[in-house]
């Protein structure tokens, strides 16, 4: 049972944002009840309209930040206003292979440059234990204890070189969602306020400023220096053999992952709440203006087309093409970090498997630790961003009123 | 508030040290695993230390900024009003016109400035009017009564923003 209910909505996450597109993209020109010869006129009326209006609109800002991307294969070289275009015109990704494959290379690029570390870890660590089985009997206890140091102290710096790496890579991608959010989301509460949505907008205006003020905030003020802490704590507590922290560790992994918990679930049932309700409203509202229209009019060939909803059935679909590419964006850029990050986890769990038989096994309890950590890092990416997904699907399924 | 959390935690580290190195040099014998508890106790005194000062302490949030308000984009708002404007004209003059009337001047006047699509006032002029044979009229004010219907199915404007000019 939960195991099917896990599937379905996996299922409709994965459905839902291609249906918006698909939906949007090929339900306009049909539920205009007009006769075929006129269709391909209507087409050519639509497509003037939203070149126009896609001629109009500032996306300078968001333009700028791709080109500052570095993963932009996503967009194949295109500028943002291209990907728009060809979103709207039903290519959502021309070549999947090519982005398989630069998928691949980053997999095989990230995990090439763990390699290094992991073999001078294990083979420092495995060195130092069998110096510690093998050694002669000085009958000191502190000789083993000052080896012990001696290959922690390595151990830390080879680490800690990649850890910090890791937290500068994580707050840069932080950092760009934020300006990502920053260019998109006035664009398409813009887009939003020209379809007739003025309810939803009031919702999801709010909302937007609350996920890209306060929620990043919380995130990199609160959340980042409760990684550094656990990890420092459990730098700490494989230090010496009667001074144990791993308990306050856990708390502070709880104290984490009830934080992102509590923001996560409140702000997406909000938003998703209230934005349907809006978007519910703000759908009625235009839709019985419509259907006025059908009622008055008897006559079938009176009524040829409806030059007022394909303006708006034009701003529409930019509306949710550029989200679409915005998240297309958005993908470009979590998804390296992510595999690094993932990898790096992968690596140090591997680490502490092959260091635990023939070394040191506080090493081993460290490095395995670490590995725990690192899976708070990755949950932060992936809550900012999947918030980010979230808020901008609403906006593309909000108001989707022809 | 957060370098107070930050000398925590390299208090906890630090007095770990401290007695990581004490327990290195010190000579085996029975006083050892006194000052292994010692320390231990240290230990958990500078790890409880700061929970007694968070008590009736109250947290400073400004640092945490919420007006972020974004600006819609006037100007494409503007232009869409526009097009939209352009094109409520272009319909209603097509349904008079497949009515039976033509050379019937509609101009539509909308507030372009603000977010919301508002029609203040439908001029229609009927000075050059022309009837065709399909036209069901033939009297001005029915022919009015008949383009108010047409106006009214198509643009949802009240009866008194629609101006008639002859």
């Amino acid at each position: 049972m939960k195991k099917f209910v896990v599937f379905i909505i996996a299922f409709s996450l994965i459905l839902v944002p291609s249906l918006f597109v698909t939906s949007a993209v090929f339900s306009q020109p049909c539920q205009n009840t007009v006769a075929v010869s006129d269709e391909e006129s209507l087409e050519q009326e639509l497509d003037d309209a939203i070149s126009d209006q896609l001629g109009d609109i500032d996306l300078s800002e968001i333009e700028q930040i791709l080109q500052n991307t570095e993963n932009s294969e996503l967009f194949g070289g295109m500028s943002f206003l291209d990907k728009v275009a060809s979103i709207i015109n039903g290519d959502f990704a021309k070549d999947s292979s090519s982005i398989w494959e630069a998928l691949l290379n980053l997999l095989l690029d990230s995990i090439l440059t763990f390699l290094p570390i992991i073999a001078t870890v294990v083979a420092v660590s495995i060195l130092g234990g069998m110096v510690q089985n093998l050694k002669p009997n000085f009958g000191k206890k502190s000789i083993s204890s000052v080896i012990h140091f001696v290959i922690y102290g390595v151990v830390i710096v080879l680490i800690f070189t990649i850890i910090m790496k890791m937290i500068t890579l994580t707050s840069n991608t932080i950092n760009s969602l934020k300006a990502q959010m920053d260019a998109i989301f006035p664009i398409l509460l813009t887009l939003l306020t020209a379809v007739g949505g003025t309810v939803s907008v009031s919702v999801y205006q709010p909302a937007m400023a609350l996920l890209s003020s306060f929620i990043i905030n919380i995130f990199t003020i609160v959340l980042l220096p409760l990684f550094l802490i656990s990890t420092v704590l459990a730098l700490v507590s494989n230090l010496s053999n009667n001074v144990k922290l791993d308990k306050l560790i856990s708390f502070i992994h709880s104290l984490f992952k009830w934080i992102v918990g509590i923001i996560f679930t409140i702000f997406i049932s909000f938003a998703a709440i209230q934005g349907i309700t809006a978007g519910a409203v703000d759908g009625l509202s235009i839709k019985t203006a419509k259907f006025a229209i059908k009622s008055y009019l008897p006559l079938v060939g009176t009524y040829i087309s409806d030059g007022f909803y394909i303006i708006l059935a034009s701003s529409s679909l930019i509306k949710n093409a550029i989200g679409a590419a915005g998240l297309l964006l958005l993908a470009g850029t979590i998804i390296s970090p992510i595999i690094e990050l993932i990898i790096f986890t992968l690596a140090l769990k591997l680490m502490a498997g092959i260091i635990e038989p023939l070394g040191d096994g506080k090493i081993a309890s460290f490095v395995n630790t670490l590995s725990k950590n690192m899976t708070l890092l990755v949950s932060m990416v992936v809550a900012v961003s999947f918030m980010y997904i979230v808020l901008t699907g609403l906006v593309m399924c909000s108001a989707n009123i022809l | 508030m957060f370098s107070s959390i930050s000398a925590w935690i390299l208090s906890i580290a630090g007095i770990i040290c401290i007695s990581v190195i004490v327990e290195l040099i010190m000579p085996e014998g029975s006083v050892n695993k006194y000052i292994r508890s010692i320390f231990s106790f240290i230990v958990v005194l500078v790890i409880i230390s700061p929970l007694p000062s968070l008590i009736g302490k109250s947290f400073d949030f400004s640092q945490i900024n919420l007006e972020n308000n974004y600006t819609l984009q006037e100007d494409y708002i503007f232009q869409v009003n526009v097009y939209k404007t352009e094109a409520l004209q272009q319909d209603i003059s097509l349904a008079i016109g497949d009515a039976g009337y033509e050379n019937v001047v509609v101009s539509v006047s909308c507030d372009n400035y603000s977010t919301d699509f508002h029609i203040r006032e439908i001029f229609v002029e009927l000075e050059n009017l022309v009837m065709l044979d399909k036209a069901e009229h033939t009297n001005i004010i029915d022919i009015e009564n008949e383009i108010l219907e047409l106006i009214k199915s198509r643009a949802n404007v009240e009866e008194g923003r629609i101006c008639f000019e002859r």
